[in-house]
């Protein structure tokens, strides 16, 4: 390795540029151009990015961490000193438990099945095939297609409970028409099973194609020694996936988190009575129904902690069992 | 010759200043009414086409007056405040204190104010003036009626002259009416409305006349007793408000109590024969009926839009622009003789004397409104008690008037 | 190696040798049960459509017949009636294309400096801009909603697509796998001709990730027409609004009388262009999503 230094002394980055001639021997070019100056044009050609990024997610996560401790009035556009007190308000609101409470629920709820499902009908298409099959994905997939205005709307009417098709059917299999969105023991279900079935395909394609990524030859030769395909499944092939698997838990943590904002406020607006709400939806509400950006701020705060501890924990247990080749 | 930069960049600012002085004045009138064919729609074109130099742009934010007011906080802390909005009677105070709706008198002045108000009813002067100031024009004036599908109420047998004048009375005939079509009896709006008006029925207040919160009076837990018993006796099936009109529509409830505002657009949806009644008051005590509905408030801060917003104030308040109005089921608040055909129920209503809405006050009514509300769902769904939940109410809401 | 798969790869047939009875019969199950669940997933779209083109007379009686009694076709006029859907149908459409354009024109570069470059921070860089994709969306609305209402971009299309251009972690990561996929040789021999970062990635890099710039635009494209929330708290006059928005302001019309035809009409005016985008795209977003070495 070479290292050259200009007039001025200053050590410019060694380049190298290596590549094997037929015979396999190494041949050393060395790229006569500034290395300073392409330092600089890569550095140009990656700043607009990590920029924006910087100037529209970290910085911003920075100053909800500052709104938090104040009291900011967006109306008349005055700002005072609160210091914690945004926090204690909010851990002091019977809201707030219950938007945790729900948060958590959905969590239980949505994370298992949109991991689950989607690989049980990823595993099962592997087996199929025929050009039927695309149509199979295409039909799972397609939920995953609209906005959750389009999906609210669309199970708004289902969800009907006069003249919905769900309570029609379901008096047709003689049982009780439902109050599905209004129910306050049932809204926060129903806004599960909408989510659920807007989400689910979301993780078909990767599931689909991490298990098309398993090398044949160990799925054959597993096979051979006498496996069946469950067997084949959890001892061959789960683990082979497995960074799929995590890498999917965690963005399925941060999706169901998310979107679900959406979904609730096409749906419910967090009712009845704030039984569908969460986390998120409630910080949403309390700044941009509320205008109170300081209480905002001071739970945006809040979920921010969680999350970072809930990611730690998924990566502390779960990280271990993921199995790189 | 080579222009400056600064006289390039200054060239198209001038062409559109230019342009837009020669322009009719645009004023927004933000609103809650839906749809291209509804009656505001014609009020705002029929302005308009009287080319009086102002053109009302129509900007529907939403369905509610919570909406719409969350939207114009919005646009209010962005500095683009809406130049005229339907303000709910509800937020009078609300938006006196926090939006920044004007005074009339100090923008348009005390002789144009008084001209233009005389096209009014003396009595609702008062409710548009808060903290002495008058913030609105009192365009939109609604009551509770029941709207009854006459061609249920006859097939159960019941008599169509038979009009209930009490909540007691009217119960067993839902009851009845549920029993011999096997369609739900009845149902009411859950909000902060209806129970008022069953509350002020009763002898109680919301809020009192000083702004303190009196919900959990012993009238009040009488009142709201006598609200929920549909449910115990199981004829209302609750179901939001949107849903409860399209079941109304489609001939699955019996009777229905909500705004007269609504009258139109069910008598043109509605597929069965429709009557409306009179609001029942609550046995051996005084009626004390409410309003409800909306006023026009100006909240732009610049002349030219003040002063364009009070020529379509007088044009609304004209008797040829109010009259198209009246095709919603909105109540004539004019003093002009006007027709209104199928609102005789809320007329009526009018006639022997309406309160004002239920006014929330201080920075934080808007939230206050949403927190009743949500406890006036809770004692619906039977989450809590109604004596309970009432003072849940309360305390909630003197927690948020207080914070001031 | 070729980049440009464009079929997923079969599935290993299972060893004949291992073919038992009770598996053979297994298959035609799979068929049923997966034929089953796409219908049941499929339903409530159907639906959809269904109601698009039932009457109003009709709209409000309770009913399980998929295809309605007199189907008609005056819900679309009737919707364009009652609110300006034309406008949101074609301000979705630019904004979703700028903000997908917009996305692959800032990540794209940046993705090979990523790749290919060596300069002091990069791993800083990226480590900066792949951790955007762990932090919930919520949580940075209140502070940017700020920043565009003070920049005066409130009520304006930019105040949409700068902010949804700047969250483009998945589009930088994917793309960096991108460019590590393809051989040094290309890039060495480049440099042997003279060619400088940039022109290496416009000559040589781009040309050879198609597959994925396509499948980036198609995903960035669907996910900034559905975009939501944040539409709905800067965009506020009725010819600035998006069709998602657009479509929440029509769903709550219920309260005074409640238009479900049309409203139902509007909606498939939502989801045709996610639709005939995502079948024409459908396999190369999954040959994408194959190729990016995801195991």
């Amino acid at each position: 390795m070479m290292s050259l230094s200009n007039h001025a002394g200053v050590a410019r980055a060694p380049v190298q540029v290596a590549s094997l001639d037929k015979l396999g021997m190494k041949k050393l070019t060395v790229k006569r151009s500034s290395s300073y100056r392409s330092s600089l044009i890569w550095w140009l050609m990656a700043a607009p990015a990590v920029l924006l990024c910087v100037g529209f997610v970290w910085l911003p996560m920075a100053a909800t961490f500052g709104l938090s401790v104040v009291d900011m009035n967006v109306l008349r556009g005055t700002a005072a000193w609160r210091g914690l007190a945004h926090y204690g308000d909010t851990l002091a609101n019977p809201d707030f438990h219950l938007a945790l409470k729900n948060t958590a629920i959905y969590l239980a709820v949505l994370l298992p099945l949109q991991i689950i499902v989607p690989l049980l009908l990823a595993y099962a298409l592997m087996h199929l095939a025929g050009r039927v099959v695309s149509l199979y994905r295409g039909a799972l997939f397609l939920p995953a297609v609209l906005s959750f205005p389009i999906a609210a709307v669309v199970w708004l009417w289902l969800f009907n409970p006069v003249v919905g098709v769900l309570n029609a059917v379901l008096t047709a299999l003689g049982g009780m028409p439902q109050r599905w969105l209004n129910d306050p023991d049932m809204a926060i279900y129903a806004v599960c099973a909408v989510s659920f079935w807007k989400c689910f395909g979301l993780n078909l394609p990767i599931f689909a194609a991490a298990l098309a990524n398993v090398p044949p030859e160990l799925r054959q030769a597993a096979a051979l020694d006498g496996a069946g395909p469950w067997r084949r499944a959890w001892h061959v092939e789960l683990p082979l996936i497995s960074p799929t698997l995590f890498f999917a838990g965690v963005t399925t943590l941060l999706l169901v988190l998310d979107e679900i904002v959406g979904a609730v406020d096409a749906l419910t607006e967090g009712g009845p009575f704030k039984t569908s709400t969460n986390l998120l939806y409630f910080l949403y509400e309390r700044a941009f129904r509320h205008f109170q950006f300081g209480e905002a701020a001071a739970v945006a705060t809040l979920i921010m902690a969680l999350v970072a501890v809930a990611t730690w924990l998924q990566f502390r247990m779960f990280e271990r069992r993921v199995h790189y080749a | 010759m080579r222009l400056s930069r600064r006289t390039a960049l200054a060239m198209p600012a001038i062409l559109v200043a230019g342009s837009a002085r020669s322009a009719d004045a645009r004023i927004d009138l933000v609103h809650l009414f839906s749809g291209a064919d509804h009656p505001a729609q014609k009020v705002i074109a029929a302005f308009n086409d009287r080319k009086l130099g102002v053109t009302v742009v129509s900007r529907q934010e939403g369905t509610t007056y919570e909406t719409i007011t969350t939207k114009a906080m919005a646009g209010i802390a962005a500095g683009r405040p809406p130049a005229i909005m339907t303000t709910g009677w509800k937020l009078a105070d609300f938006a006196k204190k926090t939006l920044g709706a004007q005074d009339f008198n100090a923008i348009y002045g005390t002789d144009r104010t008084a001209a233009l108000m005389a096209n009014f009813r003396p009595g609702l002067k008062e409710i548009c003036t808060v903290g002495g100031s008058l913030v609105g024009l009192p365009w939109a004036m609604s009551t509770p009626v029941l709207y009854v599908n006459m061609t249920l109420w006859k097939q159960a047998g019941l008599d169509p002259a038979q009009v209930p004048t009490t909540i007691e009375a009217l119960y067993p005939l839902a009851k009845q009416l549920q029993e011999r079509t096997s369609k739900q009896g009845l149902i009411f709006e859950v909000n902060e409305w209806l129970p008022q008006a069953f509350i002020q029925n009763a002898g109680g207040d919301v809020i009192t006349r000083e702004g303190q919160p009196a919900m959990d009076s012993a009238a009040a837990i009488h009142a709201i007793e006598r609200f929920v018993e549909p449910r115990r006796m199981g004829i209302w099936n609750v179901l939001s408000i949107g849903e409860m009109v399209t079941a109304f529509q489609s001939g699955a409830i019996g009777v229905m109590a909500s705004s007269s505002a609504r009258q139109s657009v069910i008598r043109a949806q509605a597929q069965f024969e429709l009557a409306l009644f009179q609001m029942p008051g609550l046995d051996g005590r005084q009626r004390r009926m409410n309003s409800g509905g909306n006023f026009l408030a100006v909240y732009a801060t610049n002349r030219e839009q003040r002063e364009a917003a009070l020529t379509f104030f007088q044009h609304v308040a004209s008797a040829e622009g109010f009259r198209p109005w009246l095709a919603t089921g909105y109540m004539n608040t004019t003093v002009h003789d006007l027709p209104a055909p199928g609102n005789e129920a809320a007329h009526a209503q009018l006639a022997g004397g309406l309160t004002s809405e239920t006014i929330w006050p201080g920075p934080r009514g808007l939230e206050a409104l949403q927190a009743h509300i949500e406890w006036v769902s809770r004692i619906v769904n039977g989450a809590v008690t109604v004596s309970d939940g009432l003072r849940g109410s309360r305390q909630a809401v003197e927690r948020l008037i207080s914070n001031a | 190696m070729s980049t440009t798969l464009d079929v997923l790869p079969q599935a290993a047939p299972l060893p004949r040798v291992r073919l038992k009875l009770r598996w053979r019969l297994r298959l035609p199950l799979l068929h049923v049960t997966l034929a089953v669940l796409s219908l049941l997933t499929v339903m409530p779209l159907l639906w959809m459509v269904r109601t698009a083109f039932t009457p109003h007379a009709e709209v409000f009686r309770s009913t399980l017949a998929l295809v309605p009694a007199h189907p008609t076709v005056a819900n679309f006029p009737a919707a364009f009636g009652l609110f300006p859907v034309g406008d949101w149908f074609l301000n979705s459409l630019w904004v979703a294309t700028a903000c997908a354009l917009g996305k692959l024109i800032v990540a794209a570069p940046a993705a090979f400096a990523f790749a290919r470059g060596r300069f002091p921070g990069r791993d800083l860089g990226f480590a900066l801009i792949v951790g955007t994709m762990t932090v919930p969306y919520v949580i940075t609305l209140i502070p940017t909603y700020m920043a565009v209402v003070q920049a005066g971009l409130y009520d304006t299309h930019l105040a949409v697509i700068v902010p949804t251009v700047a969250h483009c972690g998945f589009a930088c990561f994917f793309l960096r796998q991108a460019f590590r996929q393809l051989p040094g040789e290309i890039f060495e021999a480049a440099a042997i001709d003279g060619a400088g970062p940039w022109r290496q990635f416009l000559l040589v890099a781009l040309p050879n990730v198609r597959a994925a710039l396509a499948a980036l635009f198609v995903l960035g494209f669907l996910s900034a027409w559905n975009l939501y929330l944040w539409p709905l708290l800067v965009l506020e006059s009725p010819e600035h609004k998006t069709l998602a928005i657009g479509l929440k302001l029509f769903a709550t019309t219920g309260e005074q009388g409640g238009q479900w035809g049309p409203l139902m009409a509007t909606a498939m005016l939502g989801v045709a262009p996610a639709l005939i985008l995502f079948l024409l795209a459908q396999k190369q977003i999954v040959s994408a999503f194959v190729t990016s070495g995801i195991r």
